[in-house]
């Protein structure tokens, strides 16, 4: 089993993936928001330590403490807590060379230890690839959502991380297949779960509201919420809490103000 | 004006390009994807298994290194106890004791140190793990990674607490045998009363069937009708040949296990003479 067990019931996920570029991120600040809307206390760690960007699509970049901090043994693990949208709380990594030099990697048990004791759910925003970061944060939760892309390299590097994550007693919670542009020579559902050997649990779109969102430093399910892609993000909370989850229409927009759109650039 | 006409160009364009998507299914398209799908299940069923893995490795230590090694892409792999003695062998090419040694004293001398990893400019890359006591050492081509160490480690330490566990293929390998070249000199025996005697016959009984039946032996078997089999296995240079008392539906299968098991041993044994003539050779001024 992995080391660090859910105190009162806390679900500590780790959100991984072999390839880098998949959208772990962005995964896991829309997943943790979307999370924190519906259910209680919910954590989100960027264990990103060397490549750090949860801060940054969150407009926590200037954070004063981070996890570098604490893993620095510098600062204590509430110190570098901040509230995010929707109440979600976001524990940033900082972008400092200094800080990644200085930081031990194998404090983030402890990290983890501290927010299990407090948290219904906490997401660790994990590494991509394979490297002692990665396999620290894989050991470090009890589950593990895998996000994949609809291609092969990004599917056969995820069953790397599937291996991996059953050496260390992590199970596997099943995929969240992002950017799907439902083009004829992606990987279908169906495909993914025969060659993963998991439930895919949520397939989200490729959405430019999201790279919109991300730009403005704020999560899709909070600037977009009837956008696709935070559909198919709280679908997926809604999917991890058991729970139904009814799709929210899109306001419908008449054809004169499509025109208007169209002519004159709003957005 | 021209910039409006232009924008609803670029909408007309834009609902073209959607209505693209509801196209029927082109063949390329379908051919990308089955090929994908294809590739990928080719990757998906080489993964090991750590529950096969180890049953595989209480019938047989040698099949579960092939596979192991295998999947991480070694050129070869040696397993060791803590005294030195093989466990096991993977691959081509034979124990290079002369490395493993080199190892055994890093290990020994940085007695925290688990993980060894030499590089070397030709490309050649050795990995060498400590795993409950015995070290695995390996060749390979590409770099290990992290994870490949990780999930290397675990999967040998269930191979090697496997290969503890009592089975009969460790039964198997307590079997009476003589190793013998091919002028009937003994090169390595257990539990043979009169080795030399018996290697001397042994070798004198392949040379009568070469002769007369003048094919390429790959296995004699002598069955008896207490149930004991003499099975006798040309390999390379030299003739293996052991006794064992088994059901005929089994022997086959049986004798392979221990021919292979004996070969690994034998293996060790050659490279472990070459080695040490070869170090005497080379410092005179030792002895």
């Amino acid at each position: 089993m992995a080391e660090s067990e859910g105190g009162d019931g806390c679900r500590a996920i780790c959100i991984a993936s072999g390839k880098g570029g998949t959208g772990k991120t962005t995964v896991t600040a829309n997943l943790g928001t979307a999370l924190a809307d519906m259910n209680g206390e919910v954590y989100i760690l960027d264990a990103d330590i060397a490549m750090a960007n949860l801060g940054l699509i969150l407009q926590m970049e200037d954070a004063p403490v981070t996890l570098h901090d604490v893993l620095a043994g510098e600062a204590d693990v509430e110190e570098a807590v901040y509230e995010g949208p929707k109440g979600v709380k976001v524990i940033p990594a900082g972008i400092s060379l200094e800080g990644i030099r200085k930081a031990n990697p194998e404090r983030l048990r402890e990290v983890v230890e501290w927010i299990v004791d407090r948290a219904d759910f906490l997401l660790i925003d994990g590494p991509a690839g394979l490297g002692r970061d990665a396999l620290t944060a894989l050991s470090a939760a009890t589950e593990c959502l895998l996000v994949v892309n609809p291609e092969i390299a990004s599917i056969t590097d995820a069953l790397k991380v599937k291996a991996v994550a059953e050496r260390v007693g992590t199970n596997i919670t099943g995929a969240a297949v992002n950017r799907v542009t439902k083009d004829k020579t992606e990987l279908t559902k169906d495909e993914i779960e025969k060659i993963l050997e998991t439930r895919v649990l949520a397939e989200i779109p490729e959405d430019p509201e999201v790279r919109r969102a991300a730009a403005f430093g704020e999560p899709v399910v909070v600037r977009s919420p009837k956008s696709a892609a935070a559909q198919a993000f709280k679908k997926l909370a809604a999917e991890l809490l058991g729970i139904e989850y009814e799709v929210e229409v899109p306001d419908k927009e008449g054809v004169l103000s499509k025109i208007i759109k169209g002519l004159f650039g709003k957005r | 004006m021209a910039r409006i006409v232009g924008k609803f160009k670029r909408l007309f364009k834009r609902g073209g390009e959607e209505e693209r998507v509801e196209e029927p299914e082109d063949e390329y398209a379908r051919e990308a994807r089955e090929e994908a799908i294809q590739r990928a299940l080719q990757i998906a069923s080489k993964q090991l298994e750590p529950e096969k893995l180890v049953e595989t490795a209480r019938k047989d230590m040698s099949k579960a290194l092939d596979e192991l090694r295998e999947y991480f892409g070694f050129e070869w792999m040696a397993v060791i106890d803590e005294q030195g003695k093989p466990i096991g062998m993977s691959g081509d090419g034979s124990f290079d004791h002369e490395l493993i040694n080199a190892i055994k004293r890093v290990f020994e001398t940085a007695r925290d140190a688990d993980t060894i990893i030499v590089s070397s400019e030709e490309g050649s890359n050795y990995l060498a793990v400590k795993v409950n006591g015995s070290v695995a050492i390996c060749e390979t081509k590409t770099t290990p990674s992290d994870a490949d160490v990780f999930m290397l480690r675990s999967d040998l330490s269930m191979v090697v607490e496997s290969a503890k566990v009592p089975s009969p293929v460790e039964e198997e390998t307590e079997v009476p045998y003589v190793i013998a070249d091919r002028q009937g000199l003994v090169v390595d025996s257990q539990g043979i009363r009169e080795p030399d005697r018996a290697a001397a016959e042994i070798s004198r009984l392949i040379d009568l069937l070469d002769d007369y039946m003048e094919v390429h032996l790959e296995w004699v078997k002598l069955g008896t009708k207490s149930g004991k089999t003499l099975a006798v296995k040309p390999y390379k240079d030299v003739l293996i040949a052991f006794v064992v008392e088994s059901d005929p539906e089994e022997v086959d299968e049986k004798c392979e296990r221990i021919a292979k098991s004996l070969m690994s041993k034998l293996e060790f044994l050659i490279g472990h003479t070459t080695e040490s003539s070869k170090s005497k050779a080379e410092s005179p001024n030792e002895g």
